[in-house]
């Protein structure tokens, strides 16, 4: 479902990521886990080319991303083509980023609108199938600033799944919660999962990584230092840097 | 005070102040939406765009007004352009005032969230409804002071035009002033028309921020004082 193959991405002369390949399967959770700095929200940004990739391809859905093949040539795509790729790709951040001054549900039918074409009505229907869905169904009219933080970031859930996008990028999305709101979050997020949604997942959530997650990458410095399933890269890493990143977050989570 | 004065010179001034305030609303309705392109050229990530209207606002915002009016009055006649004192006075304040406006609406602009771009991109919306729906309705209520206090800089500056050979309310309750020798009188009534004006603008910015209050529920700061 989604390939990112040998990606660098560079900021100057920073190299934020290098050489970066991964294989999503459909239906698929995979986390991304790496220490702060290392490259891992840059890698799902580069995946939506809300950063342009350096170099390096990404395929979603068996079509690549950010460029164009006519007649046999290749060219970067056009932002209206970017559009549309944008559209499949479903993106959640660590800050919400819900637009302040629509309700929950202007939130979630804005783009369906916009992108997808759909009337007023249809939209809101959607929209309030999905809210209730992440459990929000008498939050309709609120305010994003009238919700605790978990009831945001549900919001935001939604808005990227109306969409309806074939997979979901979720960049430590519970990172910025009170702790007692995280599980409300991870729990919409493992009824995803469960439902075949294929997502990329960067997380500090081990649990969550262990229990959802189909695979597991450590990224170290811009670079994949080790991957596999989490019953084996968390339980046995073999990499000395996946055993130290492991044990400084458990003891912090301790 | 001499009322009979003011009576004699009252069709005078009264002409001079609706030239005011016809200057004033045409430099400001044709500035506006020169500074919003600036603006949008300034933020924008088109090395051809950002780089012309940088230097731009930067260079008008840098020089006096009134070496930009007599730069319009003097030197763009000698390009072949001919014009009024009228349409050189408003050439040379709206190029000066669009670039301070547009650094007042860049400013708001740039107050907006980087997330919310963000959040709107990925979700694929274009870009100018993603700035229509989304990013202007945030960043208007943070622009709208700082614009209202520079709209009424602007109105004040319209009284430079007085030195182009446009028969503004300050040219003609100077000329009234010379003639009469009666500064007093004149002044007061130019002082009283031009705090009309700017009054207008303060009410003007209330009631748009009242409405974006009530749209928004949110609170927002007190009106600008109307005197700078
Ligand atoms: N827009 C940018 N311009 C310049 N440098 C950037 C930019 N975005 C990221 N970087 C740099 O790239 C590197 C990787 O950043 P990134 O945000 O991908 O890390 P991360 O693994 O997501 O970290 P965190 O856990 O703190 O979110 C960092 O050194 C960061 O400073
Ligand atoms: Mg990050």
């Amino acid at each position: 479902m989604v390939e990112v193959r040998n990606l660098k991405k560079q900021f100057g002369s920073l190299v934020a990521v290098e050489d970066v390949s991964l294989s999503v399967k459909a239906g698929e959770v995979f986390a991304i886990i790496g220490a702060s700095g290392s490259g891992k929200s840059t890698i799902l940004k580069c995946i939506n080319f809300l950063e342009p990739p350096t170099a390096g391809e990404i395929w979603v859905d068996g079509r690549r991303v950010g460029v164009v093949q006519t007649g046999g040539r290749l060219r970067p795509a056009r932002a209206s083509e970017l559009r549309l790729s944008r559209a499949e790709i479903g993106m959640v951040f660590q800050n919400f980023n819900l637009f302040p001054h629509f309700t929950a549900l202007q939130n979630v039918i804005e783009a369906p609108m916009a992108v997808r074409g759909l009337s007023r009505r249809d939209a809101v229907d959607l929209a309030k199938e999905l809210l209730d869905r992440v459990g929000l169904g008498d939050k309709f009219d609120e305010h994003p600033r009238r919700l605790s933080g978990g009831q945001q970031q549900r919001v935001a859930i939604a808005r990227a799944l109306a969409m309806r996008p074939k997979v979901m990028l979720m960049d430590e999305v519970t990172s910025a919660l009170d702790p007692e709101l995280v599980e409300e979050v991870l729990g919409v997020m493992k009824t995803l999962a469960r439902d075949g949604m294929t997502m990329l997942v960067v997380t500090h959530e081990m649990a969550f990584a262990r229990d959802v997650a189909n695979s597991v990458v450590f990224v170290d410095g811009g670079r994949v230092v080790e991957q596999g399933p989490p019953s084996e890269l968390l339980r046995a890493p073999q990499e000395a840097r996946t055993k130290a990143f492991l044990q400084r977050i458990l003891r912090t989570d301790a | 005070m001499r009322i009979d004065l003011l009576m004699d010179y009252w069709p005078a001034i009264w002409n001079g102040f609706l030239i005011t305030v016809l200057l004033s609303f045409v430099v400001l309705a044709l500035s506006t939406p020169i500074a919003f392109f600036l603006a949008l050229a300034r933020q924008s990530q088109f090395a051809m765009l950002r780089w012309p209207a940088t230097v731009y606002v930067n260079v008008f915002r840098a020089l006096p007004v009134l070496i930009v009016l007599y730069f319009a009055f003097y030197a763009l006649p000698q390009f072949g352009m001919s014009l009024s004192a009228f349409q050189a006075a408003t050439a040379g304040l709206v190029i000066a005032s669009s670039a301070y406006l547009a650094e007042d609406i860049r400013a708001g602009l740039a107050a907006v969230d980087p997330g919310q771009r963000q959040a709107a991109t990925a979700l694929g919306i274009p870009y100018w409804r993603a700035l229509r729906r989304i990013y202007l309705p945030q960043a208007i209520p943070i622009s709208l002071p700082p614009y209202i206090t520079r709209a009424i800089i602007i109105v004040k500056g319209t009284a430079l035009a007085s030195l182009v050979a446009v028969n503004d309310l300050t040219a003609e309750a100077v000329r009234a002033i010379s003639i009469t020798y009666r500064p007093y009188e004149f002044l007061a009534v130019a002082a009283a028309l031009y705090l009309l004006i700017n009054a207008l603008l303060a009410v003007l910015q209330s009631l748009a921020e009242r409405r974006i209050a009530l749209k928004h529920g949110r609170v927002v700061a007190g009106p600008a004082t109307v005197v700078q």
